[in-house]
């Protein structure tokens, strides 16, 4: 199921929503909470939701005990195999075997093929992630006590959170789920997640995807994109994949909140980074600080700088997908965040203005390596040689719509507005004025549902 | 203090969000305000052309029940019959009115038929085009919101239950599958109000016809008589790639059954005459699909024949049109107005059989 979509608006939140807070026994909000998610993610397919529910008891069956030694290595690798298994068949295993090993998987005649037929279960390596970082944190004395199956599903499966993250420490929820039966909404909690929400909601739909409908075309034509067609495409696509991600992070808040959960902020401004390292502590933080603790400084951190740099940023672009373009943009943010390390000092001594623009048209280039596989990008980038100026211009639409996107992303700050409504003190005439602001901007993103698309992000 | 003005915004925000989705669906009624078909908006039909199927529906049924009389002839189907206008059966506007919007199937004719009988509007003879078993176009209702008829849905549910054809279980489960089927589409439906692009199209209607009406351009594709125009090709096109389109769905077959069951039911009640034909095929391609019927085409009209057996309702197969020099049929299914005009005259002018 989608928060952009009608059935999510209309039926599923309001039903979970009463269930949860109002209809439903306290003690018994987790469970419903947890149906309630299973419900959401078997939407995509129920198979899917028996992967999630596998992987859990898996992790519960390993780590969740008093009984055994939870320091032990053998325990925490065979915690992790589980749900790595599961992503490595689900997402890598037909990139491995036909990209990789060229083997021909050719499937029967009206047959069941066990890697031609794979359905990549949305959200799976957010959710892998969570587990992981949960069974290590266990291994590591973090999360001393057993939490509970119920408590684990809860952590995993909290609906707002599966899909497209952020991507939760059990230690950054864990209050909120042991404080869910005493949990009441107050009216400023209320006020934040309707901003939240709506503004999430409006950004996916009126932002990201109209800025989809204009580059969509050209995306399918690359070869007569020229220098022009190229440019506009990617500062075009630098907003779309922006505001499509950051959408559904600002969304994911929002219904947090109504519930009681304060999901971690996933963006800060990353656009607005001077410099590559920068980027990538504002970009999709919870990833990035994922790898950090779990990979990066298990590594050894910075004493070896390059080698650790390079494994845990193709490791990165591997995580978002199977394909030599995701490794290559991997490789790419690597060279990126390296070069910046080598050469910090002359880079600190440009004026902020040209660092900030290097910065952000070197990330935006990389998204190239996001639009296109291979192929197709070498065909868009000939274009430049083959039709210099091209056949595809930017509409006066996309302008347009680019430039409120980029307004927006430099100058608005959503979590700060959130933070005032919830805390200033407002006039009637105040209140009835956002309120309604609010309203027509709901109803703006509800009524363009039918055009929407699927988040950029539940691919990977 | 600082809590009321925040309830104060929650409300606003939930009053405003609600105020507005209910304008959305009380737009769906435009056409009962400014109809279209209404003489005292001349050159407004011109502004349907934009319409989806569920506004054109809603259009013709509000300008039945506000024209109070019931006109003589009407003729009900989608794009196969839509092109019929009254001088092509020699009949005024005054006598004549075609309720066809294309996009429709036969399920949605009975519905508005049914509809306007209910207004007591519904024609003396009502002429219902149904699909050629080759080529049935299997669509749910538009008009009316179909999330807000479970009544009927309960009694097509039953009418497959209780009809003689096949064994229980076979019943039971081509009655679960009417059910399911008209739920899921149903719901599908009432999604589809929410659509920036039937909105934007309803703003432009509203438009044209409170604030622009003197520049309504008159050369409409639709017609003062519900009727479309038709654009012919000048020379005679091959049908040599056509493919037969039938629905294999049961289900779907079992819709014609329940069709014909509620149109008898709808003579009966009513004292109304009603035609059902199949539509015809192009003649170049009649004799060969004759030849090579589909299994689905030959289910299809099994279940045709049986919802017309012991029923007063005129079942007539699929006609073999005659030719009418320099009237080519533009493909293998909509057959020129003038020409299906002939075959309806005979209707018109019939005494009830």
């Amino acid at each position: 199921m989608l928060f952009n979509d009608l059935n999510f608006v209309f039926v599923f939140l309001p039903i979970t929503l009463l269930s949860v807070l109002w209809l439903c026994p306290v003690k018994f909000r987790s469970t419903i909470l947890i149906i309630a998610s299973l419900l959401f993610y078997g939407q995509s397919g129920r198979e899917h939701a028996f992967v999630l529910i596998l992987c859990v008891l898996w992790v519960y069956a390993l780590m969740d005990r008093d009984w055994v030694r939870i320091d032990h290595r053998l325990l925490l690798s065979l915690a992790i195999s589980g749900p790595l298994s599961a992503l490595i068949y689900f997402k890598y295993s037909s990139f491995i075997l036909a990209d990789v090993l060229q083997f021909e998987l050719s499937k029967p005649r009206d047959g069941f093929s066990l890697f031609d037929d794979i359905i990549l279960p949305a959200g799976i390596s957010f959710f892998t992630f969570q587990l992981i970082a949960y069974a290590i944190d266990r291994y590591r004395g973090v999360i001393e006590r057993p939490i509970g199956l119920q408590t684990l599903l809860l952590f995993i499966s909290f609906f707002p959170q599966l899909i497209a993250g952020p991507i939760v420490r059990f230690k950054q929820v864990s209050d909120a789920i042991t404080a869910l039966p005493r949990f009441q909404i107050s009216v400023d909690v209320a006020v934040s997640a309707i901003l939240y929400i709506t503004v999430g909601l409006a950004f996916k739909v009126l932002i990201a995807d109209s800025i989809s409908f204009f580059v969509s075309p050209m995306i399918n034509s690359p070869e007569t994109l020229g220098i022009i067609g190229l440019a506009s495409l990617v500062y075009s696509y630098t907003f779309q994949i922006y505001f499509d991600f950051y959408a559904y992070s600002l969304c994911a808040i929002g219904l947090g909140k109504l519930f009681g959960f304060s999901l971690p902020d996933n963006f800060r401004r990353p656009y607005s980074s001077l410099n590559p390292r920068e980027f990538w502590r504002r970009w999709h933080v919870s990833l990035s600080y994922w790898i950090r603790d779990y990979l990066y400084y298990p590594l050894g951190g910075n004493a070896s700088y390059v080698r650790n740099i390079c494994i845990v940023f193709v490791a990165c672009g591997f995580w978002h997908g199977a394909g030599y373009s995701f490794l290559l943009w991997g490789g790419y943010h690597a060279l990126l965040v390296i070069a910046y390390h080598l050469f910090r000092e002359r880079w600190d001594k440009m004026p902020w203005l040209i660092q900030w623009w290097l910065n952000f048209s070197l990330v935006s280039v990389g998204w190239l390596l996001f639009i296109f596989d291979f192929k197709t990008l070498t065909v868009a980038l000939w274009s430049i040689a083959s039709v210099p100026f091209g056949a595809t211009y930017p509409s006066a639409n996309l302008i347009f719509t680019v430039l409120v996107a980029a307004t927006i992303c430099f100058f608005v700050r959503i979590e700060k507005i959130a933070d005032a409504m919830s805390s200033i003190r407002l006039s009637i005439t105040q209140s009835i004025l956002y309120g309604t602001a609010l309203s027509i901007l709901a109803f703006a993103a509800m009524i363009f549902f039918n055009r929407s698309e699927t988040f950029i992000y539940f691919r990977f | 203090m600082q809590n009321n003005s925040k309830f104060v915004l929650v409300g606003s925000f939930l009053g405003g969000l609600l105020g507005l989705n209910a304008l959305l669906l009380l737009s769906n009624n435009i056409t009962q305000i400014i109809n279209p078909y209404d003489s005292s908006f001349s050159g407004l039909e011109a502004q349907t052309n934009r319409f989806g199927a569920r506004d054109l529906l809603a259009a013709k049924y509000h300008h039945a029940v506000q024209t109070k009389k019931p006109y003589n002839i009407g003729i009900f189907g989608n794009s196969r019959s839509v092109m019929v206008s009254g001088s092509d059966i020699n009949l005024t506007t005054s006598e004549f009115f075609n309720f066809s919007v294309g996009g429709t199937s036969f399920i949605q004719s009975v519905t508005l038929l049914e509809e306007l009988a209910k207004q007591g509007v519904a024609p003396k003879t009502a002429i219902i085009s149904i699909d050629h078993p080759e080529l049935q176009f299997i669509e749910f209702l538009y008009f009316p919101e179909p999330i807000l008829r479970p009544i009927e849905y309960a009694n097509d549910f039953l009418t497959v239950l209780r009809s003689d054809e096949g064994t229980h279980k076979q019943r039971q489960s081509d009655a679960v599958k009417v059910v399911d089927w008209a739920q899921k589409r149903s719901w599908a439906r009432f999604r589809q109000n929410w659509n920036v692009d039937t909105l934007s199209r309803r703003i432009g209607y509203f438009y044209k016809a409170s604030f622009d009406q003197k520049n309504n351009d008159n050369n409409s594709t639709y017609r003062i008589d519900g009727s479309r125009e038709q654009i012919l090709p000048e020379r005679q096109v091959s049908f040599a790639g056509f493919k037969p389109g039938s629905s294999a769905f049961r289900a779907h077959n079992r819709y014609i059954f329940i069709g014909l069951k509620r149109l008898a039911v709808l003579m009966r009640r009513n004292n109304i005459r009603i035609v059902v034909y199949e539509s015809p095929l192009a003649p170049e391609i009649i004799q060969f699909r004759a030849e090579n019927v589909s299994p689905q085409a030959l289910e299809s009209r099994r279940w045709f024949s049986t919802g017309c057996h012991d029923s007063t309702v005129e079942c007539i197969s699929a006609p073999q049109l005659p030719s009418i020099p320099n009237f080519y049929w533009p493909d293998c299914c909509h057959p020129p107005a003038k020409i299906l005009g002939k075959f309806l005259e005979r209707f018109v002018h019939a005494p009830t059989t």
